[in-house]
């Protein structure tokens, strides 16, 4: 349970986040996905060995989190998800051969270096992604995957499962309020009800969804998205992309940001 | 059972995302070709549905490892498998940027692993043809258990080659292989006895719910 209430808080603070009036959320929600999936390809891009090669890209996050004025905490709780892979990593790599490799100018284990490597990437994968929604209000990226041709059942799906989300919750609660009231002193519910109770939720939500939904109909909705919002490319989208973009070509394609690095350390 | 960005190679990626996009638009166009507004909202509720029990997360013990529930064959049961596969695509498209499990570069792969399999795979050769001549208690529960357990181990095969193409994985192939076929396994029991007591309780209670509806079939032949 604590899982799923974590989640939840989890989607509010990002839904509320992305409401936010800085310089990033005023950005062309087109530019920061290209830019997203541009800093991601990167990413995996780098293999193993190249992990100070990877260092620099931090500088993409801080200063987007710095200048949209995200809290930083609300980040790394979502980091936690990576340390089951780690773990994993840990127990099963540590049986194999030991094989060196070279990390700056410190000599390590090849297991080590793939684990550091994991980690890196995770984080700023994470990151990359967060960064886009925390920054993006969910419709306007909508409006943007429809503009990019996506397919109009697929975005409406997109946003009725996001909305619906609220909807099946309010279920759940009722049905598990009722089934405390019938059996106030068991704290779990039977192992045997536990399908029945799901199917209820399931069959009281859709008779809920089918009634939003006609109603939506007979206010008009299609399913198409209609804006007043301009998605023009601005003067600052393009510098926006262009030193974004230049940024991550001189890491992958010149040792000019490692050397940055190495002079730092 | 999501594969991450971390563990592909650009090229299986995009690969892979082409594959997924093909089958997708192949399934847009069936869908679109019988349109049904009934339909839509239960995409809508069932899509959420699968969010939630994704959220769930099953701890495996002395692992340290997390694994989710996928959905893609209670979505299929229920909205046939076209519908369903496109669901489970925007189950797991909102995953991938709300929550990050995958990742925008994995998605060709997880929607392969997690949609093609139990849509167009699991459902018409196993569950299709167990159910086709009529719904009974036991029928439901073996076919969609038996179908569920085959949908979850061809993504596991799917979530191995995709890795082992990377080459981002320097394990002995045989054991992660094993581990991770072990891990799954374990998954597709607990999703296949709550798949099929939902999709009994639906059948029970709503059979209109059901997608392949035998008994208006049959009606519809006798009239």
């Amino acid at each position: 349970m604590s899982n799923f209430i974590n989640s939840m808080t989890q989607l509010r603070t990002l839904d509320s986040l992305a409401k936010n009036k800085s310089f990033i959320h005023l950005l062309n929600p087109f530019t920061k996905l290209i830019t997203t999936i541009l800093v991601i390809y990167t990413i995996i891009s780098f293999n193993k060995y190249e992990i100070a090669k990877q260092i620099p890209i931090f500088l993409y996050p801080l200063s987007i989190i710095l200048i949209s004025n995200i809290p930083i905490k609300t980040f790394f709780k979502r980091l936690l998800w990576i340390m089951p892979i780690v773990l994993v990593l840990l127990l099963i790599l540590i049986l194999d051969t030991y094989t060196q490799a070279k990390l700056f100018s410190f000599v390590i284990s090849d297991i080590l270096l793939l684990i550091i490597s994991i980690i890196i990437k995770s984080i700023l994968t994470t990151f990359a992604i967060m960064l886009l929604i925390a920054t993006t209000e969910i419709e306007r990226l909508a409006i943007c995957f429809r503009k990019l041709y996506f397919p109009q059942i697929l975005i409406l799906q997109f946003l009725l499962t996001y909305r619906y989300f609220n909807l099946l919750i309010e279920e759940m609660r009722i049905v598990y309020a009722a089934h405390k009231l019938r059996s106030p002193k068991k704290s779990n519910i039977f192992k045997c009800f536990q399908g029945a109770i799901l199917g209820q939720i399931l069959v009281r939500s859709y008779m809920r969804a089918q009634n939003i939904y006609q109603a939506m109909r007979l206010r008009g909705f299609s399913g198409e998205f209609y804006t007043n919002k301009n998605f023009a490319f601005g003067l600052m989208d393009i510098m926006y992309l262009l030193f974004w973009s230049l940024f991550l070509f001189m890491i992958k394609y010149t040792d000019f940001m490692l050397a940055f690095v190495k002079a730092l350390l | 059972m999501h594969i991450t960005d971390i563990f592909l190679s650009p090229v299986v990626a995009v690969s892979m995302l082409i594959i997924s996009v093909l089958v997708l638009a192949f399934a847009i166009k069936r869908v679109q070709q019988n349109p049904n507004e009934e339909k839509i909202s239960l995409m809508g509720v069932l899509s959420s549905f699968v969010f939630i029990l994704q959220i769930f997360n099953f701890a495996i013990p002395n692992t340290g490892v997390h694994g989710n529930l996928v959905g893609g064959m209670l979505l299929s049961i229920l909205l046939g498998p076209y519908a369903g596969f496109i669901t489970i695509c925007s189950v797991i498209i909102i995953q991938a940027f709300f929550f990050m499990d995958g990742g925008i570069f994995a998605l060709g792969c997880n929607i392969f692993n997690m949609g093609v399999c139990p849509s167009f795979i699991a459902y018409p050769l196993i569950y299709s043809n167990i159910i086709k001549h009529g719904y009974s208690t036991n029928k439901i529960y073996i076919a969609v258990f038996l179908s569920t357990i085959i949908a979850t181990q061809l993504g596991t095969i799917g979530v191995v080659w995709e890795t082992i193409l990377s080459k981002k994985f320097i394990m002995p192939i045989t054991n992660f292989i094993l581990l991770m076929h072990s891990i799954n396994f374990i998954f597709s029991i607990i999703e296949g006895v709550i798949t099929a007591t939902v999709v009994n309780f639906i059948w029970k209670v709503y059979p209109g719910m059901l997608y392949l509806n035998i008994v208006n079939s049959r009606v519809k032949k006798i009239c």
